[in-house]
């Protein structure tokens, strides 16, 4: 039976080129990264083209990922959102006579299989945020609009929607110490 | 409010991607001089990816693993561990008197004409790493279209037409799949539109097994069309194709009756 090597012994590993190390990797995260395309892109074939750069990316330069500053569940998912939200921005630019609101997203939560990504946890913290700072959130995180675009968006004044996503995100940092 | 205060007020919607470009390009420029803010945007970044992560995980396709690690093994550039300074035994000092700061001088040179060379190695590594992305990227796009010319003219291709039945305007679709290219593509028009949480989903029905296999999902247009081009397959002898109505992260089976199907 392999023995269990933590994320920061793979990424060692990987800085060593171990290709099996890698695929240990994405087996571990690949869910929760393509989870992340998904309900940004809306398109599966998108997404799996965000999920294939963000892991080659890591393949070809795991030292850009500093374990001081965070989990690697939560690097990835970082990662993959930003370059899920370029691509939707730039679909956006290219189409905006099709704009249209991103539907609410209902993933079915995988088991959790690692414990290094609690999906309960993370349920838990967002359904205790107030309704309005969670959609604020999920507007700016996941649908990729800007505060300016949220206020357009929800017809609330702009200072109510800065509020609210800063709330919200110091509210689930405070949760989170 | 000083500067400082106003970037920090700011760090929050910066780390929710909530700032336009110009205002998070300033927000960047400050926290890369700014330990402190540095520090809080770190914890404000692993906070805002618990939006994403509430949503739970979603299984790609065994093709992406495939893929990705075939990609992989082809070989992009691996970042190496920084190696560890090292004198060579030659030149640690051993000579008495006046002597001594001789090899000292070249130990010293030494050591700052490796520092030298290695950074001077490691950009050049990291400027690779960005040309055998976009190399990557590119040879990516260029596998896609040939698969694409290939596979609708391989001799092997058969077309499939899938239709149902009883509609004014029914629902088609066309599905060509050649197994030796390992490659599809499908067209469907006059699609229904969908929940705003659903997908179609493609299934292969393989000739020698009962149970269909997933493929992958797509959403038709306002006109009701859509496409799907997949590469990279596993090669399988197929018996037809259909599609059912599923939640857009795709199932692993069947949830929903078929809406569209081909055989052979």
């Amino acid at each position: 039976m392999q023995p269990f090597d933590t994320d920061s012994r793979l990424i060692e590993r990987m800085t060593n080129g171990d290709h099996d190390a890698f695929a240990e990797v994405y087996d571990r995260y690949a869910s929760l990264a393509y989870a992340v395309a998904v309900r940004v892109l809306q398109d599966s074939m998108a997404a799996e083209d965000v999920v294939s750069e963000v892991f080659l990316r890591l393949w070809r330069n795991p030292g850009s990922f500093d374990e001081q500053r965070g989990k690697l569940a939560a690097w990835l998912t970082v990662i993959t959102r930003n370059r899920a939200v370029d691509a939707l921005r730039k679909r956006r630019g290219e189409r905006e006579d099709q704009l249209e609101d991103a539907p609410p997203a209902q993933i079915a939560i995988a088991s959790n299989s690692h414990y290094a990504v609690d999906f309960q946890k993370a349920q838990k913290l967002m359904a205790e945020l107030p309704a309005e700072q969670r959609r604020a959130l999920e507007l700016a995180y996941l649908d990729g609009f800007t505060q300016s675009e949220i206020s357009e968006k929800l017809g609330q004044p702009l200072g109510t929607v800065k509020s609210r996503i800063r709330n919200g995100l110091l509210t689930l940092k405070k949760a989170m110490a | 409010m000083s500067g400082h205060d106003e970037f920090r007020n700011d760090l929050p919607l910066f780390a929710a991607g909530a700032l336009a470009e110009g205002e998070a390009d300033a927000v960047q420029r400050h926290v890369d001089s700014c330990g402190e803010c540095e520090q809080e945007l770190a914890d404000l970044v692993n906070a805002a990816a618990q939006i994403a992560i509430s949503r739970g995980g979603a299984k790609p396709g065994a093709h992406l693993r495939e893929r990705i690690l075939r990609d992989a093994n082809r070989g992009g550039l691996v970042a190496k561990a920084r190696p560890d300074g090292w004198l060579p035994s030659g030149l640690r000092p051993h000579l008495p008197g006046g002597w001594v700061w001789a090899p000292m001088f070249a130990a010293i040179l030494f050591a700052v004409l490796t520092v030298t060379n290695w950074k001077t190695a490691q950009q050049l590594k990291e400027e690779n790493a960005t040309l055998t992305l976009k190399s990557s990227e590119n040879a990516k796009l260029l596998e896609r279209t040939r698969a694409l010319v290939e596979t609708l003219t391989a001799p092997d291709a058969v077309h499939f037409t899938l239709t149902a039945s009883g509609k004014p305007a029914p629902p088609e679709a066309k599905a060509i799949y050649s197994e030796k290219q390992r490659a599809l593509v499908l067209t469907a028009n006059n699609l229904p539109s969908l929940q705003p949480n659903q997908a179609y989903q493609l299934w292969l029905l393989p000739r020698n097994t009962a149970a269909p296999i997933p493929y992958g999902t797509f959403k038709p247009d306002q006109r009701g069309n859509g496409v799907l081009i997949m590469t990279a397959l596993e090669p399988t002898s197929v018996k037809g194709f259909a599609v059912t109505i599923e939640p857009e992260s795709g199932s692993q089976q069947p949830t929903t009756a078929i809406v569209l199907v081909g055989t052979i």
